[in-house]
């Protein structure tokens, strides 16, 4: 009997060192475990918490914390409420209201603004059923910042907006490059035709034969040279049937928004004023953007750096009484002086030391094609406007017709 | 065949072309045009005067090409570059490679004239200039040894006494060395000499 109660005493001391071994190697595993899952978690560029039934923080990972400004150890245990964004936890409220039926995951997005940063995340919420907890829903929150993507993206587009500002800048010099060299040739034939028959006719020396063939081929000459401005023309001039409906609020906004680096590197402030009653134009989208984009520019640019004045730029629309609209950009410049407005519209006439002094003539030849016109104006209060219309879509309808 | 002075003028630009060779004409000048600088290559002769309008872009060889290829051949009358624009790498290399000028399209025609009618004046005198030392070092060619080296001595401005010393010969043959190179040189003072064996120099 004593030996087999000794004998009992060993196997159960043997059974209970064994579960011991076994537990502390499971507990060890899982202590690992938890380790990796924690570096793993916190490497990631994304906020991760678990959120049990009760709503209540489990595991939350540093930026999970960081995402809302608190302090990730005081976290776990929490309600969602306590984290004080009412939209976010609502939404995880009512994931966890449905947990027990629905394990379907849930996205949505929340906005938060520090200081001077607004930030938005994309939301994860995915229920689940773990065995281990007696069937208590468990919840795990991804939290991914898509305003980091959203800068990145603005800075590309305004980095591609400077570059087709460039590219224009430098297609316009190879076209001007061009232009006068095929211009070149029949002017120059054309003169030396003219000269050399007033020198032969001024001489006395001359035979009619010979000034008549020299007269038909200054005018073939001169013909060659209407020709190329013709193809310039065609070429400047967009078909209408590229004409659309504009809606022009987003269009302006759209294109503040492209000078809108420029307009900071340089101090000035883009105000914009809408009419309320703004119609609807037809009209080709890149080349209206156009125009807005170089009469601001030249508005931002009209505008001394280094001076004390008010560094303002404004744009205004308004509604023309031919049913058209009217837009108006002043700058708080010096203005343009007295004689030079007669040829703001000249190519290559430029009072900026680096302008191709394309920008207003362009400007003008497309807001003529439309049917409008471009007219700019010294203002009392100092600086210039800029101010252009274009007919309502009525019109412009009856016109193709 | 005799070659009168002439204006050569390549461009590829029939109009251009025409209209340049009407307003040299209407200065009295004769000219001759090429469309292109092959075929100006190919009309070209060492014998011909006058002077060169060259355009210097053209499709194929340009006119810096042309100008190169014409010193090869030793033509040497001036060459004048027309241009559309100011092309300043272009103009120098022009410049460099010994052009009279460079000038830009459209041109003014009394300034085209008139640099068209120094290049033509250089270009004759330059002809002259070449002919002169032609004649010249053909009738040296036919001194004796002993005439050369007394030659070389007279223009020195050494005297009879001093060459006959330097030769190792009697002042009396010194005389009848003299007298022969001045007829076979066709020479009529010391001067002539002079000017006969530096200008040929």
């Amino acid at each position: 009997m004593t030996l087999l109660f000794a004998l009992l005493a060993g196997f159960l001391l043997l059974a209970c060192l064994a579960l011991a071994v076994a537990y502390r190697r499971l507990e060890r595993t899982a202590r690992r475990n938890r380790v990796a899952m924690r570096a793993l978690t916190d490497t990631l560029p994304l906020g991760i918490a678990t959120v049990d039934g009760e709503a209540r923080h489990g595991y939350a990972n540093q930026a999970y914390a960081d995402w809302f400004g608190l302090s990730r150890d005081s976290l776990p245990g929490t309600s969602v409420r306590d984290v004080g964004h009412p939209a976010y936890s609502q939404r995880v409220e009512a994931v966890q209201a449905r947990a027990d039926t629905s394990e379907e995951a849930s996205t949505f997005e929340i906005e938060t603004q520090t200081a001077d940063l607004r930030r938005r995340a994309r939301v994860t919420v995915i229920p689940f059923h773990p065995v281990a907890e007696g069937g208590q829903p468990i919840m795990v929150v991804v939290i991914s910042d898509v305003s980091a993507n959203e800068l990145l993206e603005a800075r590309t587009q305004r980095h591609l907006s400077e570059m087709a500002h460039v590219a224009r800048l430098a297609t316009m010099g190879e076209l001007a490059a061009k232009l006068a060299h095929e211009l070149n040739q029949p002017l120059t034939a054309i003169s030396g035709y003219t000269r050399a028959s007033l020198r032969m006719m001024r001489s006395g020396r001359w035979e009619a034969s010979e000034l008549v063939e020299a007269l038909e081929d200054a005018s073939l000459q001169a013909e060659r040279a209407a020709d190329i401005i013709r193809g310039l023309r065609n070429f400047l001039r967009k078909s209408p049937a590229e004409r659309q409906r504009l809606e022009l609020k987003s269009l302006f906004e759209e294109v503040v928004r492209l000078v809108q680096h420029q307009a900071r590197a340089r101090r000035v402030e883009i105000s914009i004023n809408h009419a309320t009653d703004l119609p609807e134009i037809r009209a080709n989208r890149t080349e209206i953007e156009q125009v807005l984009f170089n009469l601001l520019l030249n508005a931002i640019e009209a505008i001394p750096e280094g001076g004390r004045g008010r560094r303002q730029v404004t744009l205004n629309t308004g509604r023309t009484a031919d049913g058209g609209i009217e837009v108006a950009v002043a700058d708080s410049g010096s203005g343009f002086v007295e004689g030079v407005g007669e040829h703001l519209y000249d190519p290559f006439f430029s009072t900026k030391g680096e302008g191709m002094g394309m920008g207003l003539s362009i400007c003008r030849t497309i807001v003529e094609a439309h049917g409008g016109t471009l007219r700019a104006h010294n203002n009392a209060m100092g600086g210039a406007t800029f101010r252009f219309t274009l007919p309502g879509s009525e019109e412009e309808g009856g016109d193709e017709a | 065949m005799k070659h009168e002075p002439t204006v050569h003028v390549v461009d590829d630009d029939d109009a251009v072309r025409r209209a340049m060779c009407m307003l040299f004409r209407s200065d009295g000048l004769r000219t001759a045009d090429y469309a292109a600088p092959d075929e100006f290559l190919e009309a070209v002769r060492p014998a011909m005067t006058g002077c060169i309008v060259l355009d210097i872009r053209m499709p194929g060889m340009d006119g810096l090409d042309l100008q190169q290829r014409l010193q090869e051949r030793d033509i040497s009358m001036p060459v004048i570059f027309l241009t559309g624009h100011a092309d300043v790498p272009k103009a120098v290399r022009a410049m460099k490679q010994g052009a009279l000028d460079f000038i830009e399209k459209p041109f003014d025609d009394e300034h085209l004239l008139s640099r068209v009618q120094y290049a033509m004046t250089k270009g004759a005198l330059q002809r002259y200039r070449k002919t002169e030392r032609d004649k010249v070092a053909g009738r040296i060619e036919q001194l004796t040894p002993r005439e050369r080296e007394a030659l070389n001595l007279i223009v020195a401005g050494r005297t009879n006494k001093e060459i006959a010393e330097q030769l190792h010969i009697s002042p009396r043959t010194v005389e009848v060395h003299r007298a022969r190179l001045m007829r076979k040189l066709e020479a009529e003072s010391l001067s002539d000499l002079v000017r006969m064996v530096f200008g040929s120099a």
